[in-house]
């Protein structure tokens, strides 16, 4: 699947920084897959994308790693309520929450020739999308 | 939009690049939007970190939570779908338990590598230390502002750019050696203050003539030149750089232009020099002594020409004034040596005498005040707090 860099148009039309950061926040745990399994069918394979690691992460070039789809999300406008839909059976409502005091994406980088750290506060998270109810049936 | 998670972020404890949510308070945030540089330091005698901006330290601590929290970037991939040919996700490539968060703390100076010089002979003898007050900065819990009124207040001195060569390193210097170099820039303010001068204070009191200001490279200039009148042939002279620390602890500037700027005027603080020679007195008497004798020998230790105004009231935290007889006696009382619980710590007050005045068992308690509250309102949560006329007298329960 050929990609294309994120506009700021994009940025704009749900909750994000500029960079293109959002906390999603679930309650308990995901339950994933390690890595992504051998012989899938083709509609297991659909699940599965090649997704390139964003240059947080990354001091390289261009990292690729794969990534499973877990769910789908939908923001009412004004992001009062989001829904968070997993898999075809359940969904999660939740809302846009202000985050106060906002957090700081905080970088640290290890430095292998001295083996010391370098710290720096890349981005700020104002928002972030919260699901704190149990999951509901999908009808 | 579809949300998808990246199946080797946990991929090993070894990653090169860390992703770690922080609490960024309003302070942080302010000096990030005014390009300041944030520090990252650890006081090698503490077991935390901290983070400082220009003027304030913070702790920083991690809070676990069990939420499953995920970092999302946006993406936007190009693929076949029946709605169209772009689609933007979301993809989690780094998840959460914890994040750190952010509590104000008091700065830190760790002088543990750095020697006392109880006199200032001991430099010809004390092992050199390379020291520099870079090092020291780093591990040390405080912000750069912090750490120049710290080295100030402890008596942290640089000698390494000194023209002596054989004098490097830094050093902290003794009460008794602060007092020695003390002497001299009084007798050198006595000397050199108009006593027919005397100003009319803001609110209508007579200012004491030892207000006036100075040049501060007068005022090292002339302590100098004082100390080699009086020092003998075999007495070592206290460095430039001693006597200019100890000027600028015991004054204040009229107005700050700059750091180590030598034209800059500077007054005497009167209360703080009161305050060491009066705690230092008390340190060496026996028990509990009269008031009034007090008052006098701590008159007579200083320099001829020296006559500020003495008030108990600066040497407050270091003292108990006990009756014994008709008559009040004060003995040394340190706050630092008293327990640090509360409850103890009043039962300590309180086994040493059995009524106090809220003024005075004040700064014995104040550091257990940390809401700032009415210091009366906070008593209450300990003794028993009544009028007598008057007075407010704080009494055990």
């Amino acid at each position: 699947m050929p990609r294309l860099d994120p506009t700021l148009e994009d940025y704009t039309t749900i909750i994000s920084t500029n960079l293109g950061s959002t906390i999603l926040e679930i309650q308990g745990e995901l339950n994933l897959p390690q890595s992504k399994p051998e012989n899938l069918t083709p509609e297991e394979e659909e699940l599965f994308i090649k997704s390139r690691v964003p240059k947080l992460l990354n001091t390289t070039d261009e990292v690729v790693r794969d990534a499973v789809r877990f769910g789908r999300l939908e923001l009412e406008p004004g992001f009062k309520k989001a829904t968070l839909f997993i898999s075809n059976s359940q969904r999660l409502v939740g809302s846009v929450e202000k985050v106060d005091p906002p957090l700081g994406v905080l970088r640290i980088v290890k430095d292998d020739n001295n083996g010391l750290e370098e710290c720096q506060v890349v981005d700020v998270i104002s928002h972030k999308v919260v699901f704190r109810l149990r999951p509901l049936p999908i009808m | 939009m579809e949300l998808y998670t990246s199946l080797a972020d946990n991929e090993s404890a070894n990653k090169k690049i860390k992703l770690q949510l922080i609490e960024l308070n309003e302070d942080i945030l302010k000096s990030m939007k005014n390009n300041e540089k944030l520090y990252l330091k650890s006081n090698s005698t503490k077991s935390y970190p901290v983070i400082v901006t220009d003027n304030k330290t913070y702790k920083i601590r991690k809070q676990n939570h069990s939420n499953c929290s995920m970092l999302m970037n946006m993406d936007r991939i190009h693929r076949i779908m029946d709605h169209g040919d772009k689609d933007i996700i979301m993809t989690s490539h780094e998840r959460f338990d914890n994040q750190l968060i952010l509590s104000v703390i008091d700065p830190v100076l760790n002088t543990s590598k750095v020697p006392v010089l109880e006199n200032i002979e001991q430099l010809l003898t004390i092992s050199k230390n390379n020291l520099t007050l870079s090092e020291i900065f780093t591990d040390s819990s405080c912000s750069t502002q912090q750490f120049k009124k710290l080295v100030v207040d402890q008596m942290l001195v640089d000698l390494n750019n000194n023209d002596d060569e054989s004098m490097t390193g830094c050093y902290l210097l003794s009460e008794n050696v602060v007092i020695d170099i003390l002497r001299l820039i009084l007798e050198w303010f006595a000397k050199n203050v108009d006593q027919s001068q005397i100003s009319v204070a803001k609110d209508g009191s007579l200012e004491s003539p030892f207000l006036q200001s100075f040049k501060i490279g007068d005022c090292v200039k002339g302590v100098i030149e004082l100390q080699a009148e009086k020092l003998d042939h075999d007495e070592m002279a206290a460095p430039e750089e001693m006597v200019k620390s100890v000027v600028k602890k015991f004054t204040t500037f009229d107005v700050e232009i700059e750091d180590d700027n030598m034209l800059q005027k500077v007054k005497l603080k009167n209360p703080d020099v009161i305050r060491l020679f009066g705690i230092s007195l008390l340190k060496k008497s026996f028990g509990s002594v009269p008031i009034d004798d007090f008052l006098i020998n701590l008159k007579s230790r200083l320099p001829f020409g020296y006559n500020p105004d003495i008030k108990l009231d600066y040497l407050k935290g270091n003292y108990i004034v006990e009756n014994v007889g008709v008559k009040q006696q004060i003995r040394y009382l340190d706050e630092s040596d008293l327990s640090l619980d509360v409850i103890k710590r009043f039962k300590e007050l309180f086994g040493m005498k059995r009524e106090w005045k809220v003024e005075e068992i004040e700064p014995f308690v104040n550091r257990f005040n940390t809401k700032n509250t009415k210091c009366e309102k906070f008593l209450i949560k300990y003794a028993k707090v009544k009028k007598v006329g008057k007075k407010v007298i704080v009494t055990s329960r």
